[in-house]
């Protein structure tokens, strides 16, 4: 939201090897100030190696890392103008709150006033003002978690790093702490990086997410765009759901044809980075389909097809249909209505789309 | 109707407090610790030369002990040993166990394994070892109090270390890295970090290492008689050459007294433990 332009990290050509493994292979990436930015990927893919070398806790093998305009090259993590919320929280436990929230000022020889204003104004922003006298075994873990945050804040970093750091919460909190972060980034107008194999929590949070798998960023973009447009197979696959055929193209005046084998053929728009021939799949999200009775109309493509298998999901229903012999398709369907009548097993259907809402992949 | 053939309990089948053997275990077990001890305190009070038959309650062989300057010196050689000995041995096995924990270098398991052995090692053969050792690099005796100690005080520390190592090396395995990167984060130096969080972490490890060290190198006997000259007497080298005269209440009282000094010292431990996991804790 309030993100300027200006780049407060760089990253280029950054690799990183443990003996024979690749943590992160030769990544170039910009995060802007005031950017709440994630690394999304799923685990071992390099992401939190990735944020642990921002934090100066791993040192790249080759490339550069810029941090407000300067190279960290041999800038030890406590001379960083940085700071990191780890992912099993290190609130210090022989600490009270206020001595854990305290600590970096402290070490830095910050006078005690000073010290106890700043103390205060980070625990309210993190709505642990009464809480300053406890032990941390007191604290519940989204609490320890609020301590975490409000020790990083307090030392005013040019980058707040958070390494999967909603992961022990349950379901509800988790939800709710992706609203608060959210807030909170708004309020202290600090650039966050996050780390996540969440994808809701990227999708939710996030500006901009940076979508990672074997060490190699696969796309860098907006939610929306993420979802919507994915770069490649890796991204389409894991974010969200999908449903991937195999597929020809070929050119058809300004349109593509597709032959999707069980499927069936329809056209769709050009794609100016694809050329019909680089095609091999396509793909269609199970929420951009529709399940009718009769046939649609002739302005979507639809195929007929026999419902194998129904999952209740509460807001919503998973419906797997079969397409010709050897084709699944999962369609979901919004639960809008108590009254609504859903199908049933082996019934004989319609599933259809609209024909630019399928993405084209190698 | 299959189950009116079982007999049938009251208790669950964990409540094992509720069976015989359980309560013979218990009371066996107790009887063997504490009844020679007892024993022992009670002969200290004893109005008679001889240790055998009970006369009459009496303290004035505490009196006795108190005015036997040859057991009072030893006791004192035995409180200046434990002490320095203890002070040594806490910050050599504490940094051991650091080194252990925190760094990975050629040939470390045998390391490892050469620092655990003198538990193992049977005292005899340290004791003769230190004689020999002592004996052979000359180490000077007849020097003025307390340096005639530190013979006797560098075996104890030999052999007190090690315990020290194990229980601080066994507190840090619980040690969560992510705090010290989190403290070095936050601006901390190494040294800084050491002090503000290592330290107190491994408080409990020393605290109990210390006082192991402590009533280890106290009522150590057998390498203390090897290291031991003429001049440098400690108290369970001094009791056992009294015993060699005869078994008076004066040495059950001295034992007493000892027996007394090793479980304040432990009380007093264990609430400095308590406390620190209180305010952790309360």
């Amino acid at each position: 939201m309030n993100q300027s332009s200006k780049t407060v990290i760089e990253i280029s050509r950054v690799s990183k090897r443990f003996g024979n493994v690749v943590a992160v292979d030769d990544n170039s990436l910009v995060i802007h100030e005031g950017e709440f930015f994630a690394l999304l990927g799923p685990s071992g893919c390099g992401k939190t190696t990735l944020l642990r070398m921002l934090a100066g806790l791993e040192v790249p093998t080759e490339g550069s890392i810029l941090i407000d305009g300067e190279d960290m090259q041999g800038v030890p993590p406590n001379h960083r103008p940085i700071n990191m919320v780890f992912q099993s929280y290190a609130v210090f436990p022989h600490m009270t709150v206020f001595e854990n929230v305290g600590y970096g000022l402290k070490v830095t020889g910050v006078p005690v006033p000073a010290l106890r204003d700043a103390v205060m104004t980070a625990l309210d922003q993190v709505q642990l003002g009464d809480y300053q006298d406890r032990m941390p075994d007191q604290l519940s873990g989204g609490q320890k978690q609020r301590v975490a945050l409000a020790r990083a804040l307090v030392k005013k970093p040019k980058v707040l790093l958070l390494d999967e750091p909603l992961s022990a919460l349950d379901a509800k909190l988790r939800e709710a702490m992706q609203l608060e972060l959210v807030k909170l980034q708004n309020t202290v107008g600090i650039t966050f990086v996050i780390v996540t194999h969440d994808q809701d929590e990227a999708l939710s949070m996030a500006d901009r997410i940076a979508v990672i798998n074997e060490g190699r960023i696969e796309q860098i973009a907006e939610p929306r765009a993420i979802y919507e447009f994915p770069a490649n197979r890796f991204v389409a696959d894991f974010i969200g759901k999908m449903n991937v055929f195999d597929a020809k193209a070929t050119s058809e005046g300004d349109r593509i044809a597709i032959e999707a084998s069980d499927v069936g053929s329809f056209t769709v728009s050009h794609r100016e980075d694809m050329r019909p021939d680089q095609i091999n799949a396509v793909a269609i999200r199970p929420e951009k389909t529709r399940l009718t009775s009769q046939p649609p109309d002739n302005s979507l493509f639809s195929a007929e097809a026999r419902i194998v298998n129904i999952a209740y999901h509460g807001k919503e229903t998973a419906i797997f249909v079969e397409i010709g012999q050897h084709t699944e398709l999962a369609c979901a369907v919004q639960n809008t209505s108590r009254s609504q009548q859903l199908p049933e097993i082996g019934d004989i259907c319609w599933v259809s789309w609209k024909a630019d809402d399928v993405l084209l992949l190698e | 109707m299959r189950y009116s053939l079982i007999k049938r309990t009251q208790f669950g089948p964990l409540d094992y407090i509720h069976q015989g053997w359980m309560k013979l275990t218990l009371g066996l077990s107790f009887v063997f610790l504490y009844a020679p001890l007892l024993i022992l305190v009670i002969f200290s009070f004893n109005d008679s030369r001889r240790n055998i038959v009970w006369r009459g309650f009496t303290t004035k062989y505490y009196e006795k002990a108190w005015n036997n300057d040859g057991l009072i010196e030893a006791f004192a050689n035995s409180l200046t040993i434990a002490f320095f000995s203890t002070i040594v041995s806490t910050i050599l096995g504490a940094m051991v166990a650091l080194l252990l924990w925190r760094f990975r270098f050629p040939l470390k398991g045998a390391y490892e394994g050469a620092m655990t052995l003198p538990i193992v090692i049977p005292e005899i053969c340290m004791g003769v070892a230190m004689m020999a050792f002592f004996s052979r690099v000359g180490w000077p005796s007849g020097l003025v109090w307390p340096f005639n100690l530190s013979a006797i005080t560098i075996a104890h520390i030999s052999f007190s270390f090690p315990f020290v190592a194990v229980i601080v090396r066994a507190r840090l395995a619980n040690f969560n890295l992510e705090l010290e990167e989190a403290a070095k984060d936050l601006g901390a130096s190494e040294w800084q970090f050491f002090r503000d969080i290592m330290i107190p972490f491994m408080k409990p490890g020393l605290i109990a290492g210390a006082l192991l060290a402590f009533t280890l190198s106290l009522d150590d006997f057998v390498i203390t008689f090897f290291t031991s000259g003429p001049d440098t007497v400690t108290l369970p080298v001094k009791i056992y050459s009294m015993v060699r005269f005869s078994v008076t209440p004066e040495i059950n009282a001295a034992s007493t007294v000892l027996i007394a000094i090793t479980l304040l010292l432990t009380t007093i431990a264990l609430w400095l433990q308590n406390r620190t996991g209180q305010k952790l804790g309360h």
